[in-house]
């Protein structure tokens, strides 16, 4: 009997829980994406805006629009970092520089995403931590905005040192809806 | 001068940034800073639900002209930006438009 890809990754949850770390650390990687990976990268992007539309501000149909090339070259000129569980890309979370003289020490967070049936694992946290070691070094500061309701995500942040600075109102819109976001930084320095 | 750009995002396109507002030191205090100011809203009227700006947090005389036009602050950002081995902190407003 084939079992769905879904069971088999909490079966890994099961064992992570129960005693069996290795087992599961083993299956779980986070790493750097390579320019080659465009097609992974561009596949977790699309899934991430589809299944949580009010976490980013842009939107599927644009995304789905660009041609792999933007991806790639995405993937060349920053550090994006992927998520794998068996071998499969499942989650990501990206880094770019600011622009402007004034503005090259500081470093934002972008397009964090887990896939939802693997919430849990702690993939969120390497992820969020392979980007703050590469940030070390490169940058001073790490900023990222976060929509107010997304409390599993803001905790995770506050538990790896952010602290929220502002809180912007209406940051977002879809349609007739608007998003509040927090603003947060990580001091690195 | 004064400028206003629009954010990237597609979710983002009701928010106008106010940049670059400059006034030379020998003309200020007559009153060129608010009629640049409200030349950025006027026009940001009928194109952003909302104006946003960056400014550094000690420039008292901007802060209070900001003040004065109905921005207010919504964050604190400290380190905002960097120069030489300092840092400036920058406050974060907002004016929201009818």
């Amino acid at each position: 009997m084939a079992i769905p890809d879904a069971s088999r990754m909490m079966a890994a949850a099961i064992m992570l829980f129960s005693g069996k770390p290795e087992t599961t650390a083993s299956r779980i990687a986070v790493r750097r994406l390579l320019p080659a990976e465009g097609e992974a990268f561009r596949a977790i992007r699309l899934e991430a805006l589809a299944t949580c539309p009010d976490a980013y501000a842009t939107t599927l149909a644009k995304q789905a629009a660009d041609p792999l090339a933007h991806f790639t070259e995405t993937l060349r000129d920053s550090p994006v970092f992927g998520a794998f569980l068996e071998d499969g890309i499942v989650g990501m979370a990206g880094l770019y520089r600011e622009a402007g003289e004034r503005k090259r020490h500081k470093g934002v967070l972008w397009g964090m995403y887990v896939r939802p049936a693997v919430q849990g694992l702690g993939l969120g946290r390497a992820l969020l931590r392979a980007v703050l070691d590469h940030a070390r070094g490169e940058v001073d500061q790490v900023l990222l905005q976060v929509v107010n309701d997304n409390r599993r995500a803001i905790r995770l942040y506050e538990s790896e040192g952010f602290v929220s600075y502002g809180l912007e109102r209406r940051a977002m819109k879809e349609g007739a809806r608007y998003l509040d976001e927090y603003l947060m930084v990580r001091y690195l320095t | 001068m004064a400028g206003l750009s629009h954010e990237p995002g597609t979710r983002e396109a009701h928010k106008g940034m106010l940049w670059g507002l400059y006034v030379r030191p020998g003309n200020r205090r007559t009153g060129f800073g608010r009629a640049l100011l409200r030349a950025a809203l006027g026009h940001a009227r009928g194109h952003f639900e909302q104006v946003l700006l960056h400014v550094v947090s000690d420039n008292e005389p901007a802060r209070r002209l900001y003040e004065r036009e109905g921005f207010e602050a919504y964050g604190l950002e400290r380190r905002a930006l960097k120069h030489g081995g300092g840092y400036q902190d920058g406050l974060l407003m907002v004016r929201f438009l009818e």
